[in-house]
């Protein structure tokens, strides 16, 4: 019975993780689209990142986030 | 001034960038083979960008080159457009912190273990990998 329950419950949990990582991914690309037409100041994605890229301190940065993620999913 | 890569230059590391990828995506990782294949794109960028830093070569496409010149140049992001993606960057380490450190991974699934389903899947692995080379090569671009 506990058992049971503790199945149970880790599938709440991880119905609840997926659905917090699609609310994420929802606020990512409403960000982006309202930077596409230029509501309330903001701007896409692609232009943050050029502009952190432009700083030394920012491109570092991302290329240290970007050779993590590279050995992360395709070596571990 | 910078070296303009030719375009044979140009095809030929497209075509490393390929070959990489296609053995990348035939890997499996833990192995000695996704080892070799992601270190050698991760060399291979990491020495065209000290090379693109000293200034001996351009990573822009010739073409891309010439409509730099010509193109206005656009306003910059805004604080609060650099404030709303600090958030959310933020809100998505956190919550990725979080479930990778309380277990199981089967009720917290990160983010890797998310791509999982991706980099399961030859083709889909092969072009996720071609993609981060990209990624990379983007980096060392000139703003």
């Amino acid at each position: 019975m506990a058992g049971r329950r503790l199945v149970a419950l880790g599938e709440v949990v991880r119905v609840a993780t997926l659905a917090i990582w699609g609310a994420l991914a929802a606020c990512a690309t409403g960000l982006e689209m309202a930077g596409r037409r230029g509501i309330a100041g903001a701007a896409p994605l692609g232009r943050v990142l050029v502009v952190l890229r432009s700083k030394s301190a920012g491109r570092a940065a991302l290329v240290i986030f970007w050779m993590w993620f590279g050995w992360h999913v395709f070596v571990r | 001034v910078p070296w303009r890569p030719p375009i044979w230059t140009i095809t030929l590391a497209l075509c490393a960038a390929a070959a990489d990828s296609g053995l990348a995506a035939t890997s499996r990782p833990f192995t000695w083979r996704a080892e070799v294949t992601t270190g050698i794109g991760i060399a291979a960028l990491m020495l065209i960008g000290l090379a693109s830093i000293r200034g001996l070569v351009s990573v822009r496409l010739p073409s891309r080159q010439e409509d730099a010149a010509a193109r206005p140049l656009r306003t910059p992001p805004g604080r609060r457009a650099a404030l709303a993606w600090g958030t959310l960057a933020s809100a998505v380490v956190i919550f990725e912190l979080i479930n990778f450190f309380v277990p199981p991974r089967s009720s917290h699934p990160t983010i890797s273990s998310l791509l999982d389903v991706l980099t399961g899947h030859e083709v889909l692995r092969g072009a996720l990998f071609a993609t981060w080379l990209g990624a990379g090569w983007w980096l060392w671009g000139k703003s």
